[in-house]
């Protein structure tokens, strides 16, 4: 197994006022990494660095060997949680569009994954509900052949139908040379699927590990670990 | 939308066309030398919607719909593409130009009708509007050709350079203030600063230097009715382009869009 994601001291100030306090942490490739933690811990801004579309203030990070910057962007593959495709694409261009910007984008698992979330390939993005952009965007990001996938809020406002089919994708897309990052809170929907599990509080990991040996550890399920650690907030 | 807009000129230009030919058919335009009160009123709507929309999509294209690429969650998209910030940049700019080309070519279309109908309206309706519809084409591709192409080399210069100038502004701004309503109105005032004295400095310039470019148009010999009237002068015009302020603004193009293109990288942050 190689190393996929290698983050040391990664630390973000927005002003005055840190959002990243020095994350360090590593994933190997095959893993599954549930990034959990409540809102604004700093999650979102986590992912955002490592997908490239912030900027670190300080500390570095690498995806599978490759120093963070400008290249990552051809091994990251970023679900964030809204919508970026423009309204007029049809579920067609918009795969065009990524076969056209991303060399590892694969057509063929586009349209089988397409069939799979029973989304119709001519309609637009402005006539879909947020469940089928959510799923139409999912689509998109795991049909890439990237190293690291980052899914920032993947379940976040879709009905369990939606959530269950948006899970087995995640487990579909699993792969030996490749390594995924789930950013969530609703913990209990997809704590099955999590290898390694990071808590994040404030810009800091205050917890990580192997889930099961945490499961064992502390004869508990995630959720009750995450509803240990976070619940009184 | 570029379907969209095009069906409102189309709409408004037609409309013109219809209010004309009632005026030519019902023989009030050649007998008065103008048009009556319907097409007075559909005449210039058609021409304010075409040309004044066309003049705000013209530096809307040329900023490659900055919009688009800091504010909206499509920037998301935009940032998150492998490709280096000057391709980013340079392929909004690109496909601004062709959207560009899209409402510009119909606007212009829609002119050269208009000026034959007016032509049939002053000159001598029997010549017959296709006649006067090629000898307008010719005229302007074919009799003033390589002035014609000056000038469309300028406007494509011009439509490039401030593209640059916007995305700069708008890209800067973005870079470092968060907020979208203030970084809007800096870009505004950054780029009326930077266009205002870089035409006046230029000009000046170009005075003191004596240096200009001209272009001439030929109007004799059209063969267009009363063509001359049009351009106010019977054998030609000469127009007068001060250099020094192109070569400025080319110069400030590059530099600028090189800046945009690093900032991209470096300072844009969603």
């Amino acid at each position: 197994m190689s190393v996929i994601l290698e983050t040391h001291d990664l630390r973000k100030n927005y002003f005055a006022k840190p959002a990243l306090r020095g994350v360090s942490l590593s994933l190997e490739s095959g893993r599954i990494l549930g990034l959990m933690g409540p809102n604004g811990s700093g999650k979102t801004t986590f992912l955002k660095i490592v997908a490239g579309l912030q900027k670190a203030s300080g500390g570095e990070f690498s995806v599978a060997g490759t120093p963070g910057g400008h290249r990552t962007k051809e091994l990251v593959s970023f679900l964030p949680d809204r919508n970026i495709l423009f309204p007029w694409m049809t579920c067609l261009d918009a795969i065009g569009f990524y076969a056209d910007f991303f060399g590892d984008f694969d057509r063929a698992k586009a349209l089988d994954m397409l069939s799979f979330m029973k989304l119709d390939p001519s309609e637009r993005v402005k006539t879909m509900s947020k469940g089928m952009v959510e799923k139409l965007n999912l689509t998109l990001s795991f049909s890439r052949r990237a190293r690291l996938f980052l899914l920032d809020e993947p379940l976040g406002g879709v009905d369990p139908v939606a959530r269950e089919r948006i899970v087995t994708t995640i487990i579909k897309t699993w792969t030996e040379d490749s390594a995924i990052v789930v950013s969530t809170h609703l913990v209990n929907d997809v704590e099955r699927i999590f290898n390694d599990v990071a808590m994040i509080d404030e810009g800091e990991i205050v917890l990580s590990g192997d889930a099961e040996e945490l499961r064992q550890a502390r004869g508990k399920s995630i959720d009750q670990i995450y509803l240990d650690t976070f619940g009184d907030r | 939308m570029i379907l969209l807009i095009n069906a409102v000129f189309a709409f408004v230009n037609i409309a013109a066309y219809v209010t004309e030919i009632q005026a030519i058919v019902g023989g009030v335009a050649v007998a008065d030398g103008r048009f009556g009160a319907e097409a007075g009123f559909w005449v210039p709507l058609s021409f304010a919607v075409t040309w004044i929309a066309n003049f705000a999509l013209f530096f809307l294209c040329a900023s490659g719909f900055s919009d688009q690429l800091l504010y909206k969650d499509t920037s998301y998209l935009m940032l998150l593409l492998p490709r280096r910030g000057w391709q980013v940049i340079a392929g909004r700019h690109l496909a601004g130009f062709v959207e560009c080309l899209a409402y510009a070519i119909p606007g212009f279309v829609y002119l050269t009708v208009h000026l034959s109908l007016f032509s049939l309206v002053s000159g001598n309706p029997a010549i017959g509007f296709l006649s006067v519809f090629a000898e307008i084409w010719k005229f302007i591709f074919v009799t003033n050709g390589l002035s014609t192409l000056t000038l469309l080399l300028i406007l494509v210069c011009v439509f490039f350079v401030s593209g640059s100038l916007l995305s700069f502004a708008a890209i800067s701004t973005r870079s470092f203030i968060r907020s979208k309503a203030l970084a809007t109105v800096v870009s505004i005032a950054i780029f009326v600063f930077v266009t205002n004295w870089t035409v006046k400095v230029g000009t000046a310039a170009s005075e003191r230097l004596q240096w200009f470019g001209r272009i001439s148009f030929q109007f004799t010999g059209s063969g267009l009715p009363n063509f001359s009237s049009f351009a106010g002068t019977p054998a030609g015009k000469e127009l007068l382009i001060p250099i020094v302020p192109i070569l400025v603004f080319t110069v400030l193009g590059v530099a600028l869009f090189a800046a945009s293109s690093w900032l991209w990288e470096r300072k844009v942050e969603l």
